[in-house]
């Protein structure tokens, strides 16, 4: 009980010198500013900017051969088989966001607007730290919500695209 | 008056006689020619169309997913070795052409088969694979000496989809076949096949003679022409006008075909053997259903068995008759010798050589019947059965054998073991079992029944059981995706609850320990402990209505009636629909269609469907990710804890046991990072299994994980999460270095402001810690 006093009294000392804030008690509250918080800005211990945006260096070999054809396919206008390539790699690396991000791409040549959002969605999902491949994701989404006529989806988006960008250049 | 002609009787007895005959005769012998012609034709007609049908028919054939090696692979030599076996790659001490194989110490040589996936032509290729402890080092080809960064083989073939008393085929080409088995055919069974023109008098005599003198039949003296035609028709009935028409039909084939058209359509027609319904037609899929290899690949000594079989397949079966069939096999040898096909000094070692015949099933052509039973339903959306059962098609799947085989036995073994544990008789419980790659949506393996080659009532697909407390994750779930009422230390009631039902009576759920644990029980530790009363609270306050619309976001297509009680699982779903279900859960949320087929090609290589990789958020990542913190908990310290008896430590799993009503289903649905599985096991008349989730399908989920390479279960933190340490164990104690506390996630904004860090079981502290500002 005395320890626990002393606790009292310390964090009082503590939080009228941090500058105090408002005392609350009883129920949670979710403050929208808060809820926000990753609409205003990224947050520089979410993000480890050392990450290339092409996790190539970071797939194995045979990933790397496989993206390596997919691109020559790609390149060559044969997109089907540029994203039956790639499947064959997340065969390999189910988890691998960089093939995720490519595949999604592949799918905006194909005209698949819709999945080629949640594919770069995915790969967000799977590289929450990597600011750049979340940059690349995100123009990704912008350009698909573009072409499916939601314009403010888009811009969202883009918005999103931007604030990564200055992010990494700072 | 004119003169009566009177007949004069001058013709000569004989004459009248024969005139007399004559006319009647030659109406008789015009009406038999007749006959005997219209006979003829139609005759002709119906071996011609025999033999223009017969090239046409064949089923679809299904094949595994091919064996892919690239360096850094986690595979032992041993591994490896054996997946070559598998796909019938002959081990020796030199590379002998495709489709063999070579051991030394550290390394292996292949020389792979080629084949024609979805992408192309993938040549043969010689490569060497270097080992490294239980992982592949280094793969070089072996002409150029460049390094080989993947390696895909030519898939196993597993099955086909064949009407249901069907004949099923491997096409062959006469260009395709060896000239040892073209050769040694004729040898064998029909010398002067190139000269004769359909039945060969000479051969009969001689057979005739041949067996006068053993006293018994010793030779036939059909050519392969008649046994073609005999094929045909395959009867069973030896009478003298059936031979008389086989005679006849042999000339009309050889009128119309070439000698060549006429081998090939032998080769492919012949009769070898019979596998359950099924009957084995022509040496492409006889050599497969016997040695498990392309016919190229066989050697002298296989050539002359199914060479010897010919005669009598079931007669001379090598799988039921070794001892009949050896002899056969060598007398074959002995005329392979005397044409001057084998050397007489390499006679005695080729007639030394054991039969080399594979074990029938799992090797035969029916194996995974479960599975393929899954392929055909899938493939019917898009195709006709006509087309499935007669076009050839080949069909690519997502089976891994080794998953496979491996969850085939654990259902068989650990069903048993189930069985005699609770004091059942024999055949008293079933299980099931389905296996997936999580991310990709690829149905790794489905087992329907504990007999393994048993292709009836297919549980995995078929057994619509209620699903209990597998619900309840689903329960949780929307719950915790309204982020504003529900985190993970939200405080439920799990007091005695009474609920007035429509039809009047009186609902009170009870726990499963029958005891209440109170009115402040944290959310994760109810869905942990599987409390049935909190979560029907729970599922009230959020609204069933919401629980199915979760159930059909994760992947559940129908619609349940939206009952309180289906907070508790009043639910039927087979094994498969809860895989799709949990399967949305492993993936982080993102739903993708189960699938078990990848790409399907024409006969002729030609592509024509691939089924491409869909994915859909389903869910909102945070709320998944919390669930799926609870859900290792279960693995950790809840229902599911006895997983770690058999799985590493290091590796994190999340799932759910299932237990319904007297305890007739029992049911466990688990993942770790790369794969997910679906357990039942109960009883086929539903009577009491007196096994829980718990100690049944767990025991058997276990055993299935713990045969495959697991990766443990790291879902990525997503944006909207914060991490935040509170001490959640059940003692109470002052805890200021948080040593006790584990991380738990919340969507950020909606951290309890009146939460100590550092101080969990729900209960509220009055002050306010200044770490919680870290936190917002």
């Amino acid at each position: 009980m005395f320890g626990n006093a002393l606790g009292y009294m310390a964090t009082t000392c503590m939080v009228l010198l941090v500058g105090g804030c408002v005392f609350e008690a009883g129920s949670f509250r979710t403050d929208p500013a808060a809820a926000a918080a990753s609409q205003s800005g990224p947050r520089r211990e979410d993000y480890n900017l050392d990450s290339p945006e092409n996790f190539k260096i970071n797939s194995g070999a045979a990933v790397q051969a496989l993206i390596e054809t997919s691109a020559a396919q790609a390149n060559g206008g044969e997109i089907d088989k540029a994203a039956a390539t790639l499947e064959r790699a997340l065969h390999l690396e189910p988890k691998n966001a960089y093939l995720y991000s490519r595949l999604s791409a592949l799918r905006i040549l194909q005209k698949r607007y819709e999945e080629a959002e949640v594919l770069a969605s995915k790969s967000n999902s799977l590289a929450s730290r990597n600011a750049r491949l979340q940059e690349t994701n995100w123009r990704l989404i912008a350009e698909a919500r573009s072409q499916r006529d939601d314009e403010s989806g888009s811009a969202k988006a883009s918005q999103r695209a931007k604030q990564l960008r200055e992010f990494i250049n700072r | 008056m004119a003169r009566k002609k009177t007949s004069t009787k001058k013709s000569p007895p004989r004459r009248s006689f024969l005139s007399a005959l004559w006319a009647p005769l030659v109406v008789l012998a015009c009406i038999a020619a007749l006959l005997g012609a219209m006979y003829t034709i139609y005759l002709d007609l119906r071996v011609r169309s025999q033999f223009e049908g017969a090239r046409w028919s064949l089923p679809a054939k299904v094949y595994a997913r091919p064996l892919q090696i690239y360096p850094g692979q986690k595979m032992a030599s041993s591994t490896f070795a054996s997946e070559l076996d598998r796909l019938g790659y002959r081990r020796s001490d030199e590379l002998v052409g495709a489709g063999s194989y070579r051991v030394k110490s550290d390394y292996l040589s292949v020389s792979s088969r080629s084949f024609r996936f979805w992408d192309g032509l993938q040549p043969s290729k010689e490569i060497r694979v270097d080992f490294n402890g239980k992982s592949i080092s280094k793969i070089a080809d072996i002409q150029s000496g460049e390094a080989v960064t993947l390696h895909r083989f030519d898939p196993l073939l597993i099955g086909s989809i064949y009407p249901v008393q069907g004949e099923d085929r491997i096409l062959v080409k006469l260009s395709e076949v060896p000239d040892l088995l073209i050769t040694g055919l004729q040898v064998v069974e029909d010398r002067n096949f190139r000269t004769h023109f359909g039945v060969a008098p000479k051969a009969i005599m001689r057979a005739m003679i041949a067996n006068l003198q053993a006293g018994r039949v010793v030779q036939g003296g059909s050519t392969l022409t008649q046994q073609l035609v005999k094929n045909f028709f395959l009867t069973s009935q030896r009478s003298i006008t059936r031979k008389a028409k086989e005679a006849i039909m042999a000339m009309l084939l050889e009128m119309h075909y070439s000698k060549d058209e006429i081998l090939e359509a032998y080769l492919n027609e012949i009769y070898l053997g019979q596998d359950g319904a099924r009957a084995v037609h022509g040496f492409g899929l006889g050599s497969h259903f016997f040695f498990k290899k392309p016919l190229t690949e066989l050697q002298v000594h296989e050539v002359a068995l199914l060479v010897g079989m010919v005669k009598g397949p079931s007669y001379y079966d090598p799988r039921r008759h070794p001892e009949r069939a050896l002899t056969r096999r060598n007398l074959a040898l002995d005329m392979f010798a005397d044409a001057g096909m084998i050397h007489a000094d390499d006679l005695e070692a080729v007639k030394a050589r054991p039969l080399g015949v594979s074990d029938k099933a799992p090797s035969g052509t029916t194996r995974y019947p479960a599975f393929v039973d899954l392929v055909r339903r899938q493939l019917h959306g898009q195709y006709r059965e006509a087309d499935l059962t007669s076009e050839g098609l080949q069909v690519f799947t997502t089976l891994d054998p080794r998953t496979q085989e491996a969850a085939e036995k654990r259902v068989s073994n650990a069903v048993s073991q189930l069985e005699s544990s609770r004091g059942f008789k024999k055949n008293t419980l079933q299980g099931a079992i389905v296996v997936t790659s999580v991310e990709n949506g690829e149905v790794l393996a489905v087992v329907g029944d504990r007999n393994t080659d048993f292709s009836g009532f297919n549980r995995a697909l078929d057994a619509k059981r209620p699903i209990g407390s597998l619900i309840k994750p689903v329960v949780y779930l929307t719950a915790l995706s309204r982020s504003r009422r529900y985190n993970l230390v939200s405080l439920l009631n799990d007091e005695e609850l009474a609920m007035m039902q429509p039809n009047g009576k009186l609902w009170q759920p009870k726990n499963y320990d029958k005891r209440y644990h109170g009115d402040e029980v944290p959310l994760w530790k109810s869905l942990v402990k599987s409390y049935n009363i909190a979560t029907v609270r729970l599922g009230m306050d959020v609204g069933i209505p919401a629980v199915v619309d979760t159930l059909n976001r994760l992947g559940y297509k129908k619609s349940p009636t939206a009952v309180p009680s289906l907070a508790l699982g009043t639910v039927e779903m087979a094994p498969l629909e809860v895989a799709q279900v949990y399967n949305t859960l492993a993936a982080g949320g993102y739903y993708t269609p189960l699938l078990s087929i990848n790409s399907v090609l024409s006969k002729d290589g030609a592509p024509l469907t691939r089924y491409q990789l869909r994915l859909r958020q389903a869910y909102d990542e945070g709320a998944v990710y919390q669930l799926n913190w609870a859900m290792q908990k279960v693995v950790r310290k809840g229902t599911a804890i006895s997983a770690y008896n058999r799985i590493s430590k290091n590796i994190n799993l999340a799932g759910k046991t299932g237990t319904t009503d007297d305890l007739r289903d029992s049911w466990f649905a688990g993942y770790s990072g790369n794969r997910l599985a679906v357990a039942w096991v109960g009883r086929d008349n539903n009577k009491p299994s007196r096994l829980t989730g718990a100690t049944g399908a767990l025991q058997l989920w276990s055993q299935v994980m713990s045969d495959l390479d697991l990766e443990s279960f790291e879902p990525t933190k997503p944006e909207s999460i914060i991490m935040v340490p509170l001490d959640i164990t059940e003692e109470e104690h002052d805890d200021e270095d948080c040593d006790e506390s584990e991380m738990v996630p919340f969507i950020r904004g909606t951290v309890p402001r009146d939460f100590e860090p550092c101080e969990g079981n729900g209960r509220r502290k009055e002050s306010r810690h200044w770490l919680l500002d870290l936190f917002r």
